[in-house]
């Protein structure tokens, strides 16, 4: 633009064109404000990164002490003291312990480890997923495909949300009241999936739902034009071309479930060793439940440990996540 | 115009049918009546067919056909014959009502919960409304061309197969054959048969759209209908498709919605003009069957002004 120094200038000033492409008719302040707007989304960016750095360096940080495939698959210690004793022998005599023993044990050597809770995590978490996830999904298929604004299905879809927004500690409260004690099942490391599930339900059914209805109705009535019934057009055609969807949609509540204390909490009950650990109907304990526990037992060695079991949780989600993601990229057509 | 300078001249067995009937519709034949025992459609449309095939060249009979989306009726009265083995165009301003009524024909208006039809749909002499009809067997049969087209996220090879699969062909050669023969019919087979592996969506327009023909016609229907499926092409793979058209025409019955009207008199027999009756008082806007004829005279000397005014240009 050339020099026009008035602060009002003509429409047709504004609308002219410098016929050379090389003169950049965006100046003044609208540079200035764009300059500032990419600024402050770059900073917005900044910000919101900086606490899951943070997260992540710490968890790093601190899990790498005791991180190790034995820390993975040794046995819980029983007690606080145990934890306290191991290769202590000034604590050892204090208690009056066999300090005899404690001197043989090299003072690094042998650390408890966290292995009923890693195997606990993976029965309960999948023991939960397989109760949710197909579940959810029906339950989103008869939503978006057969009841559309049916009442039944109004009333679902309500009852979903409304599901959603339950506090995970009142989903552990209505297990452990209905399976646990009424039921007279007792806990085990099928009533927190039970719990675990519950929890899950809601999320995957909308997510599912809304995933179902990315599905191009196009889709549906080519398939329905070729003599196809509505329940093979959705196995066929709408589950497939759902599937990355409704994939990362279960991933995403499998996630929130493993890292879930409070449905755990009344309806596990406690698992020493990983041999305790590896059951349906016995019970169990999860990483989650273990990082509270440990934090709140005093132990010398528990705040690394629970950094550690915290780092493990974390992989172990990712990964979970990773593999879903890798699985449903093969299926998918684009 | 250019049509098929192969047309006979003679007599024309559908020349009753053929003049303006909105006014006056058949009776039509209380549904289910000369069929009462028919609940294996199967049977009853081979027999009829057969029958039909013999005694006259009638496909579809409609007579009085009415389309409602809820409260609201879509299109009015609509009367005409379907010739079999001919192609049939429905031409007309845009809201008049040719999409409704061609979803008609193979109940795809079941799908969309307000609609509503009434009147009667003969299919060989078979009400398709009749409450023993399967709309799933009607579909089957009766195949159907979108405006947009929309393979499957699937490979080539799977979407063809597709149909041949639902009636229950499991065997791999014979969906080989199958779908070798359906790509061939529709034009694409040379294009695509060192990728039938390969997604569909990786096609082009118009080859996805031949894609679709050829999707449908794997089912071996009888009849296929076509809505506007140019209108997303351009010109060349138009072209391709109206060859094809002209190609399907010796095995099926193909009854296309356009709005092109040089497509219709490029590609048709038979022409079929809708337009909308605005109703002043309340504002809606109902399709209705202006005239239909051979689709020369549709565009040579047709009977009514609105028909004439349109064809020529002078309408809307």
């Amino acid at each position: 633009m050339t020099a026009t120094t008035t602060e009002r200038r003509s429409a047709a000033g504004r609308l002219a064109v410098p016929t050379d492409v090389r003169v950049a008719t965006v100046t003044g302040r609208r540079l200035a404000r764009n300059r500032v707007a990419t600024g402050a989304m770059g900073l917005a960016f900044l910000v919101a990164a900086l606490p899951l750095l943070f997260v992540a360096f710490t968890v790093v940080g601190k899990a790498t002490n005791v991180m190790g495939w034995s820390f993975l698959t040794r046995d819980i210690p029983t007690t606080a003291a145990a934890t306290e004793l191991q290769g202590n022998c000034a604590a050892a005599s204090k208690y009056g312990g066999d300090t005899a023993a404690c001197k043989k044990v090299p003072a690094a050597a042998p650390r408890p480890g966290i292995g009923p809770a890693v195997v606990g995590t993976l029965i309960t978490t999948g023991l939960a997923a397989l109760l949710a996830i197909p579940l959810g999904i029906l339950a989103a298929v008869y939503l978006n495909e057969y009841g559309r604004a049916r009442p039944l299905a109004r009333l679902v879809r309500f009852m979903t949300d409304v599901m959603v927004g339950v506090p995970s500690i009142v989903m552990g409260i209505f297990v452990y009241a209905l399976w646990v004690v009424t039921m007279g099942q007792g806990r085990s490391a099928l009533a927190a999936s039970i719990a675990l599930a519950c929890l899950m339900l809601p999320i995957v059914v909308r997510s599912s739902e809304e995933m179902l209805k990315l599905v191009p109705n196009a889709l549906r009535e080519g398939s329905a034009a070729l003599g196809s019934r509505t329940w093979k057009t959705t196995l066929r055609v709408v589950l497939p071309t759902a599937l990355p969807g409704l994939v990362s949609g279960a991933m995403l509540a499998v996630a929130r479930a493993a890292g879930e204390t409070a449905p755990v909490l009344f309806t596990i009950g406690a698992a020493a060793t990983v041999r305790q650990a590896t059951t349906v109907t016995g019970q169990s304990t999860t990483l989650s439940f273990q990082i509270y526990n440990l934090i709140t037992n005093g132990g010398r060695l528990s705040p690394q440990m629970a950094w550690g079991a915290a780092f493990t949780l974390i992989v172990l989600v990712l990964a979970l996540t990773l593999i879903a993601r890798a699985v449903s990229a093969r299926f998918m057509m684009r | 115009m250019s049509l098929d300078p192969n047309q006979p001249e003679e007599e024309d067995p559908m020349a009753s049918d053929s003049s303006v009937q909105t006014s006056e519709p058949r009776p039509a034949a209380p549904a289910g009546s000369a069929h009462d025992a028919t609940i294996d459609l199967t049977g009853v449309l081979h027999e009829q067919a057969r029958a039909a095939e013999s005694a006259s060249s009638v496909v579809f009979d409609v007579a009085g056909l009415s389309v409602y989306y809820g409260a609201f009726q879509a299109v009015r009265d609509v009367t005409l014959s379907i010739a079999w083995n001919e192609i049939t165009a429905f031409i007309g301003p845009s809201g008049c009502g040719k999409t409704t009524v061609l979803r008609c024909f193979n109940r795809m208006n079941d799908l969309i919960e307000t609609a509503r039809v009434e009147g009667s749909l003969r299919y060989h002499g078979v009400d398709l409304y009749d409450p023993k009809v399967n709309p799933v067997e009607v579909r089957r049969r009766i195949g159907m061309v979108f405006q947009k087209p929309n393979p499957f996220p699937k490979s080539i090879f799977d979407n063809v197969a597709y149909g041949p699969r639902l009636s229950g062909v499991r065997s791999r050669a014979e969906l080989e054959d199958v779908v070798e023969e359906a790509l061939r019919s529709a034009a694409l087979w040379d294009e695509v048969k060192d990728r039938l592996k390969r997604s569909a969506l990786g096609l082009s327009g118009g080859q996805q759209q031949r894609l679709c023909i050829a999707r449908a016609i794997a089912v071996k229907p009888e009849v296929i209908l076509m809505d506007e499926p140019c209108s997303a092409l351009d010109p060349v793979a138009t072209l391709r498709i109206e060859q094809l058209m002209q190609e399907l025409k010796a095995d099926y019955t193909i009854i296309i919605v356009t709005h092109n009207m040089q497509q219709a008199a490029r590609v048709s027999d038979r022409t079929a003009f809708f337009t909308v009756d605005v109703d002043t008082s309340t504002g809606d806007r109902t399709g209705e069957l202006i005239e239909y004829d051979r689709t020369e005279r549709i565009f040579s000397q047709p009977a009514d002004t609105r028909t004439e005014d349109y064809v020529t240009g002078r309408f809307g």
